[in-house]
């Protein structure tokens, strides 16, 4: 297992190194992120000033404005370029040296990527860790979790990590059948950002659509992961979450690779 | 008799497109009721190739060289036919198979094109798990015979095209791969470069028994390296055999082609009644004629040229592989 695996660090190295190259590029992009993040907060604040009640829908201000920063850090840590890059690498043919290569070619995106994200999570996570610990102390948040919900939370948000990769996966092999990345692109991140939880908490939603996108996989993605964040569920229900996030997880892994195996078999490389 | 490594039979390749009208109207309907072209790439190709054989496979362009290499290693799906090689189905097999083949493409890198060329070495050493002692010895034959040594800690992107494809012959042969796939390895480079890589993959053939495939446009790598040549065009097998056969049957075919002023003045020729057994065709203001030397006289032909129209210059050709090929489908 860890000689398997050992074949792939080459590509998170070199993750790295990309990372390195690009990242002012990276830090100019995130900051368009963090004043999303700020407008959001802001909106709600309203929301909340303009409330009689103090808590919204189960939510406290306090609890809101966590929700807001840690959907934000989980949506921009989870992103993926992978299905560009398969489409990419699909229309130019070179997805062929991959193929040459005796290894697992969609564990080579993968590990790329984790490369990557590491500086990311560093450079990003870091700072916003010691702005939500200080918000504790500086505001006295009572601080609902134990180790087992920090625990929750890093397995749970693994998770999310690996069914968006896989998710995009089987994006980027079907995006090349259907000839249109963009066009689906778009469409994918509506859906994305609307069902996952990061525009607004499942719990504000009428019940019936609440309850549709809660068995829907992606509220897997940043919903759950944040909720756990937030300390909301009892033992057991976490346990059903986690469940339930590996079924959707297995469920992208495999028709990743039933749509990767399709593919390919069309494919018809190009040039040269 | 050696064992063949490489079996090939009845192999093809069809391409399904589909027809965009340039018609607005049935451009709408081609929405709603697509309709498909099929263009058939490779028709049944059959051929065997022993171990350790450097195996010319020519054709002029679009005639199916890459389609066919690309299905011999595995890449691209063939429509039906069988292909066993060294006992795996390139296809089925991808993980094991490709272990056991190293492939060059002469139009693209497998290096990576940030990094130095001993790190994309590295990753492959990883890949293939190959132990230290074998990497370092085949380091330092490859650097031998490639002379990797000057730019082997540059990053790719600032090599040379010559450099880049030397560095490409050893990434693609550092896990001692049993058959090496060559696509047109020598496309581009200047003369002594070509000749270096051509004692290259001389020297490794004979030292490590590696079985060769290569493609080319150039004659002159079919002359030094290859023990067989086969020939393709339109997806099917036109020639098969050495260089020799293909000399003795079409190698004294040439070529001459008369500059004039008047393309027109080639009504005045009428070579047909003189010189029954020529091809001529016309290109810009360039007449272009192939012959037989054997069976037709060279200066008779000038001659008979200049007499009739004016000639600005006169160029003789030998015959390229593509005029061979072109003579061979005539017949």
């Amino acid at each position: 297992m860890l000689s398997r695996l050992q074949k792939y660090l080459p590509f998170a190295k070199a993750g790295i190194k990309i990372s390195t190259t690009y990242k002012l590029d990276f830090l100019c992009y995130r900051f368009g992120d963090m004043l999303e993040a700020i407008i959001t907060y802001f909106l709600w604040l309203s929301i909340f000033n303009s409330s009689s009640s103090n808590r919204i829908s189960g939510f406290s201000f306090n609890e809101m404005k966590l929700y807001v920063f840690v959907s934000f850090f989980i949506s921009i840590i989870i992103k993926t370029g992978v299905n560009e890059s398969i489409g990419e690498e699909v229309k130019d043919g070179s997805i062929s040296i991959r193929l040459l290569k005796p290894i697992n070619f969609v564990n080579t995106y993968l590990f790329t990527e984790i490369g990557i994200r590491l500086l990311q999570i560093f450079l990003l996570g870091i700072p916003i860790i010691i702005f939500i610990t200080g918000s504790y102390i500086i505001f006295k948040i009572k601080l609902y979790y134990n180790f087992l919900y920090i625990i929750a939370f890093v397995i749970s948000f693994a998770i999310s990590y690996l069914t968006n990769f896989y998710f995009n996966v089987c994006v980027g092999f079907s995006s090349f059948t259907l000839k249109n990345t963009w066009g689906s692109n778009l469409f994918k991140q509506a859906i994305i950002s609307f069902a996952s939880g990061s525009v607004i908490p499942f719990n504000f939603l009428p019940n019936v659509i609440s309850n549709i996108l809660q068995f829907m996989p992606f509220s897997s993605l940043i919903y759950f992961p944040t909720m756990i964040y937030l300390g909301k569920y009892t033992p057991y229900k976490l346990l059903n979450i986690l469940i339930f996030q590996i079924f959707w997880l297995i469920f992208f892994y495999i028709l990743s690779k039933v749509i990767a195996k399709v593919a390919l078999k069309k494919l018809e490389i190009q040039g040269g | 008799m050696k064992n063949n490594i490489i079996e090939v039979s009845n192999l093809n390749k069809v391409f399904k497109k589909q027809t965009k009208s340039s018609n607005l109207i049935s451009y709408l309907k081609t929405l709603i009721l697509p309709e498909y072209t099929y263009f058939q790439a490779v028709k049944d190709l059959n051929f065997q190739i022993p171990e350790g054989q450097i195996f010319g496979f020519i054709g002029a362009n679009g005639a199916g060289k890459s389609t066919t290499i690309k299905m011999l290693t595995g890449i691209l799906q063939p429509t039906s036919g069988n292909i066993v090689i060294d006992g795996y189905n390139p296809q089925n097999d991808r993980k094991e198979y490709v272990k056991e083949i190293g492939v060059v493409f002469g139009q693209r890198t497998q290096l990576w094109w940030d990094l130095p060329v001993i790190e994309t070495y590295f990753v492959l050493k990883e890949i293939y798990q190959i132990p230290d002692s074998e990497f370092n010895d085949r380091l330092a034959f490859f650097d031998d015979i490639l002379e990797l040594r000057k730019f082997i800690n540059n990053p790719v992107r600032t090599l040379s095209l010559g450099q880049r494809m030397r560095a490409d012959i050893a990434a693609s042969l550092l896990h001692n791969p049993k058959i090496l796939f060559l696509d047109e390895p020598t496309i581009g480079l200047d003369v002594s470069v070509k000749d270096r890589i051509r004692q290259a993959i001389k020297e490794i053939n004979s030292q490590k028994k590696t079985t060769i495939i290569l493609t080319t446009h150039d004659l002159r790598d079919v002359e030094v390296l290859c023990d067989r040549i086969y020939i393709i065009n339109n997806g099917q097998e036109i020639f098969d055999g050495t260089l020799e056969k293909l000399k003795s049957s079409y190698g004294s075919m040439r070529e001459v082609v008369f500059s004039v002023d008047h393309i027109n003045d080639i009504e005045k020729l009428n070579y047909k009644l003189k010189f029954p057994e020529i091809e001529v065709y016309v290109k810009d203001n360039d007449i272009h004629v192939i012959f037989d030397s054997n069976k037709t006289v060279l200066p008779e032909l000038i001659k008979y040229t200049l007499d009739k129209v004016v000639v600005k210059n006169i160029l003789v050709n030998e015959t390229s592989i593509e005029d061979i090929v072109k003579k061979i489908m005539r017949t």
